[in-house]
């Protein structure tokens, strides 16, 4: 096997470059045939030729989703790229490009927490009975789990094309993770506004979700395989239309608003 | 700090519970004494400056200790990782953890702050991290290994391959580790001495537990 080539960015907020680094094959037990994942060799950078190479990084088993860098110009988690299924060449290793840089591969990624503060707040709905009981069917606990997988590694945030584009920006639009989460809430079976078609779950824009034109970049990259633009922002976009925009729904709700006074 | 509270059982996921039960009494315990004090209490400024400094060392380019001959943090790292593999994993015997130890103290005589090099600056800088850590892990790897080495049994995960069997007399004991000075020493102590200090606990045990507790 011959040796490798590294790519790695090196900077801070004030800029920085792209630094060659060759890898030995074979040193320190690395070999890149084998199950090596590029987070290995930014560790094998670390401890032989670049001790202060910053790295944001956690559990090894793409589980805790820090470890988000772009690989090749993938937006991949480091611990779960193996160097093997890479084409032969040179590895290029950047930080993650919609959100600012602090240094090396790390990000900060202070914009999604300000998203997530704009997750409506829930409650239980009422029990179907007496007895405090809440009937829930499968499908419905296989949607929200499936959009619960979510390890916020903010890869969908970084590769959406509407934040890479435009920046960041909280306040005009809150991208793909958001959007799976609002989706979780929206269809959750045990929580309010499931099944209520009186009552908007969403509102006339969530997000800024009209600006998504569903090019599934997210559903593309996220390493938990949650289907975002199938199984979030479509239905939401769906219900956005049917809530909001569909005449017969707003005759009924014109219907019923009388009725929902008397009772 | 309590470790091994866990005697024998396997390690496996008890942090999770540990992290749970010490937090909240350190939590409250730290709540109970900051209710006590009158005033906040002030950092003396003359210890922080020593820290700073301490940790700073490594940055110093007037440092005595000439380049070529500092210490990588990661080297260290690597060894003391290989020492703890081979020389204290399962199935060890007392010359290997005696071998192990020396190499431990080797390891503690080069990992000194003011001799590693470091590359870059102080902003999010790992190698900078791991060189302040390296002085806990050798601590803490000093205090496996004695424990290991003078609790001649084998019981649960400890298993030594010139003690395989059981010793009952060391059933009953705790190995109760000491740093003081920068000197470790390791004690047998009665396991259940201070049982009859907490009756809130002893009334959780079951009979059969009750009598093996009371015979300690």
């Amino acid at each position: 096997m011959p040796d490798l080539t590294l790519s790695v960015f090196r900077g801070t907020d004030k800029g920085g470059e792209f630094v060659e680094f060759t890898v030995e094959h074979g040193i320190n037990g690395v070999k890149h045939q084998d199950d090596t994942v590029v987070l290995d060799l930014l560790h094998l950078l670390q401890a032989t030729q670049a001790g202060d190479l910053a790295v944001r990084w956690n559990c090894k088993s793409g589980r805790c989703g820090s470890c988000s860098v772009e690989i090749n110009g993938h937006p991949r988690l480091a611990c779960a790229t193996r160097v093997a299924d890479l084409p032969p060449g040179p590895i290029t290793i950047a930080p993650m490009k919609a959100f600012p840089v602090v240094k090396d591969l790390v990000c900060d990624v202070a914009y999604n927490y300000e998203v997530s503060k704009k997750t409506p707040a829930v409650q239980l709905r009422e029990p179907d009975n007496d007895d405090d009981w809440r009937t829930i069917h499968q499908i419905d606990i296989e949607r929200s789990r499936e959009l619960g997988r979510c390890i916020e590694c903010f890869l969908c945030q970084d590769v959406c094309h509407v934040i890479r584009d435009h920046g960041p920006e909280p306040a005009s639009y809150a991208g793909p993770r958001y959007f799976a989460r609002l989706a979780e809430i929206a269809w959750h079976p045990l929580l309010n506004n499931s099944r209520e078609p009186a009552t908007p779950a969403v509102s006339k824009n969530p997000g800024g979700l009209g600006l998504c034109n569903v090019t599934r970049c997210c559903t593309d990259v996220c390493p938990e395989g949650i289907r975002i633009t199938d199984d979030a922002i479509i239905p939401l976009k769906e219900r956005v239309v049917s809530e909001h925009y569909d005449p017969v729904l707003w005759v009924l709700r014109q219907l019923r608003r009388p009725r929902a006074r008397d009772g | 700090m309590a470790a091994g509270l866990h005697g024998a059982a396997p390690l496996e996921g008890n942090s999770l519970s540990d992290l749970l039960v010490f937090g909240r009494r350190a939590g409250l315990g730290a709540a109970v004494y900051a209710a006590k004090l009158d005033a906040a209490p002030s950092v003396d400024d003359t210890q922080v400056a020593a820290a700073a400094e301490e940790m700073l060392a490594p940055f110093d380019a007037s440092s005595e200790c000439p380049r070529e001959e500092r210490e990588r943090p990661y080297e260290i790292e690597d060894e003391l990782q290989s020492t703890m593999q081979r020389g204290v994993g399962a199935s060890n015997g007392g010359d290997d953890l005696a071998e192990s130890l020396e190499k431990i103290q080797a390891l503690q005589r080069r990992a000194v702050l003011e001799k590693f090099h470091l590359d870059g600056d102080r902003r999010y800088n790992p190698g900078w991290h791991l060189a302040m850590e390296l002085r806990n892990l050798l601590i803490v790897a000093e205090a496996i290994v004695r424990s290991a080495h003078q609790r001649t049994e084998s019981r649960g995960v400890h298993s030594r391959v010139d003690y395989p069997e059981e010793d009952p007399q060391l059933g009953g004991v705790n190995s109760v580790v000491r740093y003081i000075n920068g000197a470790m020493s390791v004690t047998q102590e009665p396991a259940h001495a201070r049982l009859h200090e907490r009756a809130d606990l002893a009334e959780l045990l079951d009979e059969s537990d009750a009598a093996e507790y009371a015979d300690a």
